[in-house]
This record gives C-alpha cells, structure tokens and sequence, in this order.
C-alpha cells in the first residue's frame, strides 16, 4: 500500500527519510520556555513552566524537582472532529511515557522542592505524536534553561508493507503496522524509552531498531541547529 | 542497480572467527542504456491512448512520468497503468519510471486558472529538461504527444535537445521501414477516430438510459455497485461463458448462492468472458435451467469436450439454477483475440467488418480497416477497445495478421498467441546480452570443466550413471545412478542437470527463462526455456561427457528405507542415454536390446535390475498411503518423412519403466522439498495438490455405479484402493478402467506452485502422490520452478542461516516475491498445458482430414464440396450422455466427438445398422436411417431410443431387428469421424453413428456391459440370460418391469434368469475379488505423476487461472501509490 514499484512510500519518501521538520522555539511569552514542532503535518507545541514551588505540598520531594507532564489533543486535530476528555487512557499514558522519558534526564536534583509543568498541546495529528510531543518537549526544556544530561530525540520506525521505515504518517500507521517509538540520547546513543504496541517479528526487530535509532540522529541534527540558531539570534540582539 | 552488502562474523566449530561477506545486487528495475542518443517521454495523450505502441519490442528507452502514471490511476485507466508499469518492469525494455512528482527539481505546482493538462504538461516538460541537464546534453529528449507542439516547450523553458513529435513524426523519422508499427498507429488512430465520433453522437443521446435495438443498459455507478456487493443485493464474481452454449454465461457467487447464470447477450448486458462483473439477480419466476444439449454449433462441441466440469457439481440436472444479470463490471479482462473476417465481409466497401474471433465464446468484434479484401481468408489479431451501449457488438482495432487460415504455421501461431506466449519465445530468440553470458561450446573451441569447479564437487565419475528418456531425447534433465555396498545396502542417486551453475540470478538469461516460466512441448515443435547452447548441450546430461549435476544420493536399506541423504553439487559422466524401450528390454530379460550394444547392455542389465527392484518397494509403499494412478489420454504423432502428413496417431505405450523412472524422481522432488523447507520456512518453493471437492466425484460415482461399482472417496487411499478394484474386476475392459480412471482425474482439483510461507503448513500435501511435501525439482532445464528450487537448495546447503536479518530483496527468501512468481509460473505451466492439447486437437484434425479426404475431390481441382468423404470407421466408448445425443471417445486416437441422435431440427433419428441385433457392420445399412423415434434419457447413465414400428417399414419383419435401443455408459460404437469444416473457426471433428459394436465385447467382461432391451421376437431365453447375469441388480429389475410391462406372458421366465443371473453375479465378484490386485500393473498409462493434474479439468483450471491471476493483479496494485 505504501511503497511503490520504485521504493518510495506512499508520501514519496524513502524508507529512511524523515519528513520535513520545522521548529521553533519560544513561541509563548508566558511561558518560561517553549517550542512548536510540525513533523510533517503533525503539530504540537509544548509550554514549559519551572522551576517552581510545588502545587502540592504531599508531592513534593525533598532532594529533587518533579515533573508534571499534561498532554491535550485538540479537538481539530485530526480528520475527525473529536473531543477528548482530560482523562482518556491513551492521553494519560501518553503523557506518562513523555514523563518517564525525561525523568532520568533532566537533572532534577538542581531544583530540590520544586515542580517542572510541561504543558502539551497536539494541534494537528498525523501520525507519530508520541515523537513529536517528546521532540518537542526536548526544545520547551532547553529553551527554559533546564538542566539536561542531553537531549532527547525520538523517532518512530515500523515494518510497513515488508520493508522497514522511518517516521510513519497517519495512513502507514494505520495500516495495521507495527510501529516502534524510541527516544534516545544522541551523544551517548544511550535509550531512554522503546515503546511497541503492536507484533514485530524478532527477526525483523533489529533491523527496524536500527533504522529509528538513525532517524533519532537525524532528529537530533535538526533540533540542535534549531537550538543554536536561537542562541545566535538571541545573542546578536543583545548585542545589538 | 542497488548494490547490498551484508557482512557477518561466525566462530567455526575450530573457534577460528570467518567473516562473510554477501553480496546482493539487485535489478529492481532496469535502467536507461547510455548508449542510446534520445530518450522518450509520452505524455498523457499518448499513454492514454496509443499503449499498444508503447507495447511494442522495438520502442526502448521509455521513461514514464508518474504524473502520467498517477494521472491514470486517478482517471481509472488501471489496464493501461499496469500495462506501462509492465513495459517499466521487463528489463529488455530499458525503460524507467521516474517520479518527477516527488522530485524536487521537477515538481510543478498548478498556477491559478491553470488546466490540470497544461500543468501536467509543463511537469512533463520539466521532467525532460532536467533529463537533459542531468545528462549534460548528451542525449536528446523527446516528448512524444498528440496534443502539445514545440511550441509549447518554447513557452515555458528554453531549453535545446528537447523535440516534441507527434508519434506519427516519431516513427517516420525513427522507424520508416517498420511496416508493423506505422499499421499499429494507423489502426488505432481509427479506432480513436470512431470512439471520438461515437462519444459525440452518444452525447446527444445519453439521455436515453438505455438506447433501442440492443436491448443493453447502462452499467451502474461504481458506488452503488460496491454498496451492493456488500449488502449482499449484487454478487461479483469472473464471468465465464459456457463453452457449449455461447447464449450461456455463469459465475460463481458466495457458498450460498452457488452458481448463477446468466441468459442472452441482453442480460449479459456487454461483458466478455473473464470479465469481472456484478450481477443482479432476476425474479424467481424467470429462473431457468442450464441447458443439457449438446451443441449444434460444431466449433462449440470442440470447445465443450474440455468443459466437463464447468458446473460446479460436475453433474447434470435439469433443475433450475438462480439467473441474473449483468449490471455492472468491476474490470475487464479483454486480452488479444486471433479472429477470421467474417465471409463475404471482404466485398463490403465500407470500413467497418466484423470479424468472427477463433475461440466460439468470445463475441463478434467490430472493426476498422480500410482495406478488407487484404485480411479475408487470414487470421488476424484483434483487441477489443469498447462496447458502447448502443452497440450490438464490440469496438475494436485490427493489431497484426499471422497468415491465411488453415495453414499449419498460422494455426499453431494462432495457439501460441490465445495461450500469451510470448513473440520472443516463438521465435526462439534469444537476446543478444544474454547469448553472450553463455558459455562457449563450439566445435572449435569445446567446453570444458573448469579444474577449480571441479575439485568443489563431488566427483561422481566412477558411478555408473545412467539416463532413460524417450528416443531422440535433446535436454535430459536427469540420470540415475545405483549400486550394491554391501549389507544388503544399496546407494541410489538421482542426479539433476545444474542449471543454476549456468544462469545466475537475475541475469538476462534468467530474467527471461522466467518470463517464458517452461518449455513449450507442441506435437511437432517445441520452444525451448533456455538457449540451445544449454538446453541442448552443457546441461544435458550426454554420455560420455563430463557434467555438472545437482545430486541427491541416498543409502537405502534392503527394504529400501532412507538410512542417509546427501544432497550436493557433483561431477557425472554418463555411462549410456537409454530409452524407455531399451531399459524395458533390458529388465524383460533380454541380454541385448537394439540400439545398445552387447557389451554395455551386459553392464547396465544389473544396475536396471536392482533399479526397478528398489523402486517397486518405494513405489508400493507410497501406494500403501494413498497414492493414485490416474490416467490421461495422451498421443503422439508419426510424420511422414517427406509431404509433411500425419502417417500415424499413437497412443503413449505405458511401461514399467516408465514408472520407475517417475518413482525415482517423485522421491527426489519429496526429499528435497522437505531440505528446502527446512531452510526457508516462509519462501521454499512447493508443490501442492488440495483434496478434491467431493461434489466433483458425482460423476465418477453414477458412472460407477452404472457398471455395479461404488467408490470410496473419502480419501486418497480409499479413492486408489476402490478405483484399482475396479481395475481388477474389469480387468479384460481396459478402456473402461481408462475412462473411469480419466473420470477420477477430471475430479481433482489442480496441483499449483505456492510459496510455503502463503498458507499453513497443513496445505502443503500433494493429495495425488500422497506425499507432505513435494516440489519440482528433476527438470531445471524446461521447468523454471526447477531452477528456482535449485538455487534454494543450494542456498540451504552453503549453510547460510535464513534467520539472518537482512532484508535483501532477493526472491530466495522474500515470501511475498515468491508467491507472485509462484503464481506466474502456474499460469504459464497451465498456458502451455493448453496450448499442448490444442495443439493436439489440432493435428487430430489434420490427420481425419487426411483420412476422410477423397481422392476424386481432390482430383476434381481442389475442395469440390459435393464430393463424398471418405468414410473413416473407427470404435469407440461412450463417455458421456447428454440429452440429444452422446459423447464418443475413440481410445486408438484419443479423439472424442459428439455423435447427436437428435437432429438440430427435432428430428430423431437412427442408422438402421443400430438396431440389428448382430452388430449391422456388413452392407450400408448404417446410411439408412430411421426417423420418427422417441427418445428418452436421465443424462448420467443412459439414453434409450425408441422406434415405431411402422417406421421400420420393411426391416420390421426382420427377426434379428429390435425395435428400442439404448445406449449406456461405457457401451461400445462404431462411428465415423468425420470433420465439419468452418473457415472461421479451426475445423472439427464429429461423430456419426454406425452402429453397435457387440463383437468387441467379450461375455466376460466382468459386470455389466452393451444391453439390448427387446420385446419383439428372437431367441428370448438366451438372450435375457446374457443379459441379466451381467446387470447390475438394479438395472436388471427396471428392465424386467420394463420388459414385463410391454409382454405379461415373459414375466415369469425373467424373473427367474433374473434371480440365478444375481447369484451368478456375486459368484464371479467374489472370484474376481481373491484375484484382485494381481493384474494391476498392466493398465497405467504413464504420465508424469503430477503433470497429469494439468490436463484433468481444463474449464475450472481456467477459472483457477483468472482468480490466480487476479490474485496476482491485486498484489501488484497493492505496491503502486493509491493516494
């Protein structure tokens, strides 16, 4: 269904071809760091708030901050109009995996006491959001001048139509694909989280790991000349 | 050509670390030749309309936009889509498809206000300018289009080296003296011509629904079409048209519906055999009953003697069967037809003709051509273009003339062509890349083994291996070796020619052994799979000369159990090629047989031996499980050394040897299809063979049963065991186990290639050979499967472990490639099947012809069609009854032809000769026939006529005339053949009835035999006598109801033949039961084992064909962008 006689899949990309990412970061002025993310066609932006003192005094840890992950999905979002409410499952869960991603990263022993809010808004949805939420939420970080051992890039790869591919779209997940999300520390190649739902033969598992562990080094080529691009513009203002 | 490495490290068994490098080139798609001085690129307009052209071998170096592509997917052209992705994906053609669409120097976005023609036009121009710089100029670009001119180009990009022609310039400038390309352009520019002029007027009319005359309706809407499939209002399914009954069509709906048919070109509404289409059905009340009559038409008899089992229960019946009709088509299968001007057509002046295709079931074609003196007499190529509703018949265009009707060569063209094999084949050419990868061998310079080759095989040089194939035997695929090693142990080895050695993958000599998928055997031709230089010489397996072979040697116990297997790459040097005759001899007991001489016949006479007493004991155990022998009618030809005639028909003689022959390659075939599944579980080429469907048996069962059998066919075991009892009761009546076994055969269903990973593992059995697991593997030289399965082996054996992670596209291990070439091969092995059997049909009808042919005709100048036939008498059985007359098998040519009691006019009639009971051959009383009779029959088993007294006339008061005959399953005749000659159509052959053949029935030929019901006069006592001791028990009672109904007097006296006729009866079964089993061998027609499932059921073989075929399709549309 995806790929045609000459290799290109159903968007015309090729198996290990990311789509076109565009971002930026600090796009709210409200909030103490921030960043928009399009994949393609999926959008999300995410609002960092903190550090701060902790909402609630029984959460609050005493060596280290916490963080507090809220994901939304647009009711637009995708081709359906469709309100989700604050305690679907697959939202929650979603905005769980986001949190236990990061956790080991951020260095939250920093900010004793203190809470970290990452607010996620998905405004177009056309497949992989857990990866552009997470993309995202790397950029909302660095832009609040958190602390983080290194980035986080995830990506997306899965089996569709007997050959292995990177960043699926809408139609190729659905598909009935196995699809693998794993978000990854580029400098360390270390991962931080592997997320499947669906079956992959074991035979196939390796090769699709490699290819998302590619895509997450690519990822993390464009999120960091994102970054920097920032940092200089920011500088020659001040500068100015 | 994407180049793959795949890199892995393995620590050996001597902890030393061996890293391996694999290599997979793969040839996706061909690329451009750099050679070549400009590049096409057709536009829409041209794609569209003229893909015939782009059809054609000559034009190369294509390169197909995929917005032309995508342009005909959104208008829905898929048959032209899939023909240029087809042109794309042939290797030959050089040709490319390149996604401008997706690239980002050629992209073009439509401007505001823009066509969508204009904007595909600038991408096309686009796409050939960045050809042009990505070649830095080297090459020319030409945009073939009918719509655009240079002009066009200017406007939008200058660029040189970009020339726009129409085809018409194109060809002109390129190809001035390829006559068939400029007829091609011209026909259909005709064509286009008429379906523009005819778009026009049924414009002005479309308001009509439907238009007068025709009595056709629109098709609905394609929406409303799928809605009703999936509500179950409409149901889908592969038209097929009844081969015997042009005016009927059917398809098979879902399981509850059954089978539905359709009546009458206006509910056939435009659909053509093969069609996919959706079918509404009618009101119960207007429900009819397939019709039972054997065809008037005589070219649909022809057709109809391979139809047996088109309905799906295999049997008869008068009752009704739901009918629709045609209210839309999914898709059409419409395919090139050879086709005859109709006669008399040539003298019209007007440029339409209508031509009548060769094959009855495909409808008359409207056509075009200017000049129709040129094509009368000659069969031609016709493609269907449309079927306009307000048309009686079909559009379509004239392709190509093969040659004046009835010649030989135009006929067996003609064959090849209706079974698409393809030109190249035909031709015997190979191209010229891939005569250069052959190896040399001439007599200068011979081949010889490579040193290094050899010492990596196996070297089986001193083991007497030996050949046995039919006399005059080119390309012999497999020989044999055995001998004694003590211990009672004996090692045998089958030792297979190794194609793989010589055709690489994906070379072009394997790129196109692939497409021609096996050899085509016709009775006086064959085009070969490889070139000569191989099939003929360094495969072959020839004496005296050293080969490589692919070996598989086994230890054998004494009771010639499997101790140990070895499969490998080996050395051989052929002792002797023997035939079949020789070896036959030779194990007869004779020390010399011709053709041998003494000293080696003395050699080889013990390793035959033991050959035959080793493969008796495999053989018997696989019959233990369930193994078939089954049967089909095949022939050969004798020709005349010089006139080119038909001196001889010959049935194929079965031998012992034969099956020995074919046990040992049936165990080779079974070992290595388990070795290669054990290696690819998900990719290993199979042969299967599904269970028959029980319905199908119907036939078998009453045929039995008419002669006092019953057939246990629960499984393939009580199948074999029944059929060989029957075998051994019957055991004088061998055309009668013939056919019964024939019937059997037609039952099965068809054995097919599959890629082990496309179904379950417990579908892998081939139910006829009774084995798990069976593949084709002993003749890579005409079967490409063979090679296929080869290279798994190999694969296997090299012990690269197919759990590996790479994902090369190599189809070895690719599932999903195999199955498609797994699905190509079953339709070409089917093609060349039927081609093989037209083509015997073909020379049958040659040879009548040659029979019945008068001298005096001949001299009176020509075809004096007053002259009389020669008679041409010949006996036969009756194999099949329909409702006005029978089917008649003659065993001594393997011709069957209809023979009609009833008249097309009513009118029954019957040669006086029938009904003398003493046979009637002497005197003409075979040209006197009786009219006014009554006939009667129940379709299965029997068919009785009945004569007035008074028509009789004078022969009444004849004492051995009776005055009601009845013909039955299996009875013998005498017939003439004689041939009903049609320009249009190939000739064929029917039957005409002499009489009754009682001579050739000897009294004890076990149950049931010729019967003769009689009231009138004659020595009563002794006749009903013959007849009741061989009757079955029911039939015998019907008679003597029938019998005592018509003369009360008679009744005691039968009754009581009839009672000690019983006793007598089940006296001689019980005999013949303690001697069963002894005499078994004597009536198997050696064929090969698998093979024969071919031949079985040639009308649902073409129905598996189109659903395989569509399967196919459907995959292939799965890979193309859907967006």
């Amino acid at each position: 269904m995806s790929h045609n006689q000459i290799g290109l899949r159903i968007d015309g990309r090729r198996p290990a071809e990311l789509r076109k990412i565009t971002s930026t970061t600090c796009v709210l002025s409200q909030a103490d760091g921030s960043a928009y993310l399009e994949h393609g066609n999926t959008k999300v932006l995410a609002a960092v708030y903190g550090p701060r003192e902790a909402r609630h005094r029984a959460l609050v840890l005493h060596d280290r901050a916490i963080l507090n992950v809220e994901l939304n999905v647009a009711p637009f979002s995708s081709g359906e109009r469709r309100r989700r409410s604050k305690n679907d499952k697959r939202l929650l869960e979603m905005a769980s995996f986001v949190k236990q991603t990061f956790e080991p990263v951020v260095i939250a022993t920093l900010y004793p006491r203190s809470q970290i809010d990452i607010y996620l808004q998905v405004i177009q949805h056309d497949g992989g959001t857990l990866q552009a939420c997470i993309n995202a939420t790397t950029l909302a970080l660095i832009d609040a001048g958190i602390a983080m051992t290194d980035y986080v890039c995830a990506c997306t790869a899965g089996w569709v139509e007997r050959e292995a591919a990177i960043d699926l779209n809408y139609i190729e997940e659905s598909s009935d694909t196995s699809e693998v999300t794993i978000a990854m520390l580029p400098k360390s190649s270390k991962i931080t989280l592997a997320q499947m739902e669906s079956r992959l033969h074991v035979d196939k598992l390796e090769e699709v790991f490699r290819l998302a562990g590619e895509g997450c080094k690519q990822m993390y080529e464009v999120m960091d000349k994102t970054i920097r691009d920032r940092a200089e513009d920011l500088a020659r203002k001040m500068t100015v | 050509m994407l180049r793959k490495e795949n890199i892995h490290f393995r620590k050996t068994n001597k902890n030393t670390v061996v890293k391996r490098v694999r290599e997979a080139v793969k040839v996706e798609s061909s690329l451009l030749s750099a050679e070549q001085e400009y590049y096409l690129i057709p536009d829409y307009s041209v794609a569209l309309r003229y893909v015939e052209l782009l059809e054609q071998e000559e034009l190369t170096n294509i390169i197909f936009a995929e917005t032309i592509l995508q342009r005909l997917q959104s208008e829905d052209k898929s048959r032209t889509y899939k023909s240029l992705r087809q042109v794309a994906k042939d290797p030959r053609r050089r040709s490319v498809v390149f996604s401008n669409e997706h690239c980002k120097e050629t992209n073009v976005l439509r401007e505001p206000e823009e066509s969508v023609e204009h904007r595909d036009w600038r991408a096309l121009v686009q796409t050939a300018a960045w050809y042009r710089r990505h070649l830095h100029g080297s090459a020319d670009i030409i945009l073939l289009s009918e719509e655009f001119k240079q002009e066009d180009v200017l406007r939008i990009d200058d660029t040189t080296g970009i020339t726009v022609m129409s085809l018409k310039e194109y060809l002109t400038k390129f190809w001035p003296k390829t006559a068939v390309l400029h007829e091609l352009l011209t026909s259909l520019k005709e064509a286009i011509l008429e379906e523009d002029l005819e778009n026009k007027t049924h414009g002005s009319t479309s308001s009509k629904k439907s238009s007068g005359g025709t009595g056709y309706q629109e098709y609905k809407p394609l929406s409303e079409l799928e809605a009703g499939v999936k509500s179950e209002r409409f149901f889908q399914g592969v038209m097929r048209v009844r081969a015997n009954h042009r005016d009927q069509a059917f398809i098979r709906g879902d399981a509850n519906i059954g089978e539905i048919v359709i009546v009458g070109s206006e509910h056939r509404n435009r659909a053509v055999h093969g069609d996919v289409v959706v079918v509404e059905l009618l009101n119960k009340s207007s429900w009819v009953a397939p019709s039972t009559h054997i065809s008037y038409n005589p070219e649909e008899v022809h057709a109809a003697a391979e139809d047996e089992e088109e309905s799906s229960s295999g049997v008869r019946t008068r009752e009704v069967k739901p009918t629709g009709r045609v209210v839309g088509i999914m898709s059409r299968n419409w395919q090139p037809y050879v086709a005859t001007l109709q006669e008399g057509s040539e003298k019209d002046t007007g440029s339409f003709h209508l031509v009548l295709p060769l094959n009855p079931i495909i409808p008359k074609i409207r056509i075009r051509h200017h000049d129709a003196k040129v094509l009368a007499n000659q069969r031609i190529v016709v493609r269907i273009d449309s079927w306009p509703v307000n048309s009686q018949y079909p559009n379509g265009h004239y392709v190509r003339s093969i040659g004046p009707a009835h010649d030989l060569d135009t006929e067996i063209s003609a064959i090849l062509i209706e079974h698409g094999i393809s030109v190249s084949q035909t031709t015997q050419g190979f191209s010229e890349g891939s005569l250069k990868e052959m190896p040399i061998n001439t007599k200068e310079r011979p081949w010889v083994a490579d040193t290094a080759e050899l010492s990596r095989r196996r070297d089986l040089r001193n083991h007497t291996v030996f050949s046995i194939d039919p006399p005059n035997c080119q390309d012999i695929d497999d020989a044999i070796s055995i001998k004694e090693i003590g211990n009672g142990q004996i090692e045998f080895g089958v030792h297979i020619a190794d194609v793989s050695y010589f055709v690489k993958e994906n070379s072009l000599t394997d790129l196109e052994a692939r497409a021609r998928g096996t050899t085509v055997y016709l009775s006086d031709r064959r085009f070969d799979m490889l070139p000569k230089v191989l099939s003929e010489q360094l495969c072959s397996l020839r004496h005296h000369v050293d080969r490589y072979a692919m070996s598989v040697m086994w230890t054998l116990d004494s009771e010639a159990n499997v101790l140990t297997t070895w499969y490998g790459r080996s050395v051989i040097r052929s002792a002797c090629e023997m035939e079949y005759e020789q070896a036959q001899g030779l194990l007869n007991g004779k020390d010399v047989v011709p053709g041998l001489d003494a000293k080696l016949c003395k050699q080889l006479k013990p390793f035959v031996v033991l050959l035959a007493k080793t493969m008796r004991k495999v053989r018997a155990r696989r019959m233990a499980k369930g193994g078939l022998e089954l049967e089909s009618s095949e022939v050969k030809f004798k020709f005349k050394e010089e006139g080119g005639g038909i001196s001889d028909i010959l049935p194929k003689q079965p031998l012992e040897v034969h099956q020995i022959i074919e046990e040992a390659m049936v165990m080779a075939n079974g070992h290595v299809a388990q070795r290669i599944y054990q290696g690819f579980r998900e990719s290993a080429m199979l042969r299967h063979h599904p269970p028959p469907i029980e319905s199908h048996f119907k036939m078998l069962l009453r045929a039995a049963e008419s002669r006092g059998f019953s057939i246990d066919t629960t499984s393939n075991l009580a199948l074999a065991n029944s059929l060989r009892e029957c075998a051994a009761k019957s055991e004088n009546d061998i055309e009668f186990v013939k056919l019964l076994k024939t019937m059997a055969t037609m039952a099965m269903s068809e054995a097919s290639y599959i890629s082990s990973g496309s179904m379950d593992a417990s579908k892998y059995a081939h139910y006829g050979l009774a084995l798990d697991f069976y593949t084709h593997f002993t003749s890579p030289i005409r079967r490409y499967a063979d090679l296929v399965v080869h290279r798994q082996l190999m694969s296997c054996l090299m012990g690269s472990t197919p759990q590996t992670t790479d994902n090369s596209s190599d189809f070895l291990k690719n599932g999903l490639k195999m199955e498609q070439v797994a699905g190509h091969l079953n339709y070409k092995n089917r093609e060349s099947k039927l081609a093989q059997k037209d083509s015997t049909e073909l020379f049958q009808t040659l040879y009548v012809l040659q029979k019945t042919r008068n001298p005096a005709a001949v001299e009176n100048g020509g075809d004096d069609p007053e002259a009389e036939d020669l008679p041409f008498t010949e006996t036969g059985i009756v194999s099949e009854i329909r409702e006005n007359g029978f089917f008649v098998f003659v065993p001594r040519f393997g011709i069957r032809g209809p023979v009609y009691l009833k008249e097309k006019s009513g009118e029954i009639s019957i040669p006086l000769s029938a009904l003398k009971l003493d046979g009637g051959s002497g005197g003409k009383d075979h040209l006197v026939s009786i009219a006014g009779c009554e006939m009667d029959t129940d379709l299965m088993t029997q068919i009785s006529v009945k004569v007035p007294p008074q028509a009789l006339g004078s022969h009444a008061s004849s004492p051995n005339v009776s005055s009601l005959v009845q013909f039955r399953l299996f009875d013998k005749v005498k017939v003439a053949l004689r041939l009903k000659k049609s320009l249009a159509h190939r000739h064929t052959i029917y039957m005409t009835l002499i009489g009754l053949d009682r001579q050739g029935a000897p009294a004890s030929s076990g149950p049931g035999k010729p019967r003769l019901g009689t009231t009138a006069t004659g020595p009563m006592k002794g006749h009903s006598g013959r007849l009741f001791k061989k009757a079955g028990e029911q039939l015998k009672q019907d008679e003597v109801k029938r019998i005592a109904q018509q003369d009360p007097s008679l009744a005691p006296l039968l009754q009581r033949d009839l009672i000690q006729g019983i006793q007598e009866g089940q006296q001689q079964r019980q005999q013949q039961k303690k001697g069963s089993g002894k005499n078994l061998r004597k009536q198997q027609q050696v064929v090969d084992p698998d093979e024969v499932y071919y031949q079985s059921r040639p009308e649902s073989s073409l129905y598996n064909l189109i659903e395989s075929f569509d399967r196919f399709r459907i995959v292939e549309s799965n890979e193309s962008p859907s967006s």
